[in-house]
């Protein structure tokens, strides 16, 4: 027994925990880190696209650009979208995998295996798969166009300047939601079950069951749903990338920063100014930080509250 | 015995050098290309690659097509991964490089490309005499960098034969003529025109249309913008918006969600009377249906007698940094000599930048007429300032933001608009 203990602990020393997480931190620092560095860097720079072009510190030159000498009414649409984009699919993606998470945890429902896989299918095909689908669905010909058709309603979905944005948020909720349902059912599955016995036996009503037990048991998972959609949603430009590329007034600064990078659409200049969306995704960076701090603000005041 | 041993140690020495020499020479070489997805120029460089290879086994070549709208995002990509070796650009106002009254103003990503010295020069090379305005076209700083495959009118109009003789509508002269036209097509149900917006630039194209019908001069407008003769919203570019409205107003419904791709075949269909667009859809019209019967007609203005504007496209040039750059020059070489160079043309449909070859498809024959010296089309002349807002971007007059288009602007407040952007930006550069 005290060999076997010995033994037990020799495995946990502080020089195998290390052994063991050295991989995941090389790669961690190689692919993560070391790039991050890497755009705080180049964002003083101009580096573009172009190969052999000299480029040379310029300091603040980017940040001055983006923020004076662009046009102020085109940035601050970017940020407000960004802000509405975040806010609208945070949001809806958390309550709606909320209450497909409760609806499914239900010991009593008969194939709720099946649901949950179906539910969380969209997140396994992927953007592109997910976006040239929709592309298809909303396309002219495609079935949603021959249902407005029915009801005498024109223009497009994706391609009409006031639908656009909230099909691409709709789009965004549906291929992520099935992510934090898993996420929702795992702690769910952690709430005792004494607590709803006591609850059942004392008469409360299924809302008063969510109210004083679920929902404050089940409030860190909640919090940081809400936290990795919000980082999620301000910087992702993907399904933004493939439904409109940025048009139609879809344009966050996450895809701004890409569009600028990579020159991808034809509305800007095509020279990949690296440097300057650098500085850009800088700006993004300090944004998304900034909201995330006040989230984990607001979330442990809540947390305080409730206990 | 010591004699014996270092003949055949010789003779095997020399044996190892010749047949490692002889592998060296048979080593298959790859040249890389990468061009857009129009058809006919893709079988046209498909049928001359065929044939370069037949003649020269050794040589492998990989034709990558990419999306067009895609196509300048991929070839930054692969250019600075030195992934390419010969490249297709459709940048094409080299000849326009030197621009003084546009200080500060946003430069094209070709233009920093060739700064850098990523193309080769050609200048040197001995079939660049075989060109005439391809090789002119495809001159920067005096240096030649890329060959101009062919000349492509853009602000033309496709029109169904059959529904224009149905509907009783003349080829329209002038720009009344073309309202009248619309209106009878619009009355009879039959919507005038249809564009693959969803790409945006091919909608985005028709700043070009609403400005030659209004100034086919444009080169004084676009000057005229920076040194403040000019503004968005004088009379004359007033006009332009206008137009732009009015085109907008004549598409068909939801053609903002058309892609390009699908655009031929829903005017083969007869979804639309008209199609406005370059020259170079005419082959991919012809291939979707052989028997289908259409004309081309030059955007029309005030007056009649109208002329085709349009752009030198489809420029050919080598990486420099390609590691085959040999065979890529041998390649343009072979590429360069007439009767190559005629079965591009018979196939994409081009007009000719090289003397001496003929014009053997009827449809590009028949537009000889509207083509006296070639007028570069507005976009070709148009400077945006850095930093300018999103309503003076690239071509200036973007009809997407119009009211008849899904937008929110009337054509004066979005001249309005694209003067503010234009003048903020310019001022910041002084």
């Amino acid at each position: 027994m005290g060999k076997g203990l010995a033994i037990a602990k020799g495995a946990w020393s502080r020089s195998s925990v290390v052994a063991a997480m050295t991989p995941a931190l090389f790669l961690y620092v190689a692919f993560s880190v070391l790039p991050s560095l890497g755009t705080a860097l180049f964002s003083f720079t101009d580096v573009t696209q172009v190969p052999g072009k000299a480029w040379s510190f310029v300091g603040l030159d980017n940040y001055r650009e983006f923020l004076f000498l662009s046009n102020a009414r085109d940035a601050r649409d970017v940020f407000e979208r960004s802000l509405v984009y975040a806010l609208a699919t945070t949001i809806a993606q958390t309550a709606a995998a909320l209450v497909t998470a409760l609806a499914l945890d239900r010991p009593s429902l008969r194939g709720r295996g099946v649901y949950r896989t179906l539910v969380f299918l969209p997140v396994v095909l992927g953007v592109t798969v997910t976006g040239l689908c929709f592309n298809l669905f909303f396309s002219i010909d495609g079935p949603a166009a021959a249902f407005m058709r029915l009801f005498h309603i024109k223009g497009g979905v994706l391609s009409d300047f006031s639908r656009a944005l909230p099909t691409v948020i709709f789009i965004q909720v549906w291929m992520s939601m099935g992510y934090e349902m898993v996420i929702f059912i795992a702690g769910l599955q952690n709430i005792p079950k004494e607590l709803y016995e006591a609850a059942s036996v004392d008469g409360a009503p299924p809302g008063r069951v969510f109210a004083r037990i679920t929902f404050p048991l089940l409030w860190p998972t909640v919090a940081v749903n809400i936290l990795v959609c919000i980082i999620g949603s301000l910087s992702s430009f993907q399904i933004i990338l493939v439904t409109t590329r940025g048009e139609f007034n879809t344009k966050t600064l996450a895809m701004a920063v890409f569009a600028e990078a990579f020159g991808v659409s034809q509305r800007i200049d095509r020279l990949g100014r690296q440097g300057y969306a650098a500085a850009m995704q800088m700006i993004l960076f300090l944004l998304i930080l900034a909201i995330t701090i006040l989230a984990r603000a607001l979330s442990a005041r809540f947390e305080r509250r409730n206990s | 015995m010591k004699g014996m041993a270092s003949v055949i140690a010789t003779f095997l020495l020399v044996f190892g050098l010749v047949m490692g020499a002889s592998a060296a020479g048979k080593e298959k070489q790859t040249i890389r290309m990468i061009t857009w997805s129009n058809q006919p120029t893709v079988d046209a460089l498909t049928a001359f690659n065929q044939a370069y290879m037949e003649k020269n086994p050794n040589v492998e070549i990989k034709l990558e097509v990419v999306e067009t709208n895609q196509f300048p995002a991929v070839l930054a990509t692969r250019i600075a991964a030195k992934d390419v070796d010969i490249v297709t650009l459709d940048s094409s106002y080299f000849s326009l490089d030197q621009v003084p009254w546009a200080k500060g103003f946003k430069m094209p990503q070709w233009q920093s490309q060739m700064d850098a010295g990523v193309f080769a020069d050609l200048s040197g090379q001995g079939f660049v005499k075989n060109w005439s305005t391809g090789a002119r076209a495809g001159t920067y700083k005096g240096k030649v960098y890329a060959i101009s495959t062919g000349a492509n009118l853009i602000t033309g109009i496709y029109y169904n034969k059959r529904l224009f003789k149905q509907y009783g509508i003349d080829v329209p002269a002038t720009w009344a003529d073309l309202e009248a036209a619309c209106k009878k097509l619009k009355d009879a149900g039959v919507a005038p025109m249809t564009c693959g917006a969803k790409d945006d630039w091919p909608f985005a194209m028709l700043a070009n249309f609403a400005v030659a019908s209004v100034e086919p001069g444009n080169l004084a407008l676009a000057e005229g913008l920076w040194t403040g003769a000019r503004a968005f919203t004088d009379k004359s570019s007033l006009t332009v918006f206008e137009r732009l409205s009015e085109l907008s107003s004549w598409m068909e419904d939801g053609f903002l969600g058309i892609d390009y791709g699908s655009v031929v075949g829903r005017f083969v269909a007869g979804k639309a009377a008209m199609l406005p667009d370059g020259g170079w859809q005419a082959p991919t019209i012809k291939s979707a249906d052989p028997s289908f019967e259409f004309g081309y007609f030059p955007v029309p203005s005030d007056k009649a007698g109208n002329q085709f504007q349009g752009k030198f496209d489809a420029f050919l040039a080598v990486v420099d940094s390609s590691s085959v750059k040999r065979v890529c020059m041998d390649w343009l070489s072979r590429f360069s000599e007439k009767a190559n160079y005629q079965n591009f043309l018979d196939t994409t449909g081009f007009i000719p930048t090289m003397a001496g070859v003929s014009i053997r498809d009827p449809f590009v024959a028949s537009l000889v007429p509207y083509v006296k010296g070639l007028t570069l089309a507005w976009e070709l002349s148009y400077r945006a300032p850095t930093g300018v807002g999103k309503y003076a971007e690239q071509r200036g007059f973007i009809p997407v933001y119009l009211k008849e288009a899904g937008g929110e602007l009337s054509p004066q407040e979005l001249a309005a608009a694209a003067q503010k952007d234009f003048s903020d930006a310019a001022a910041k550069l002084k």
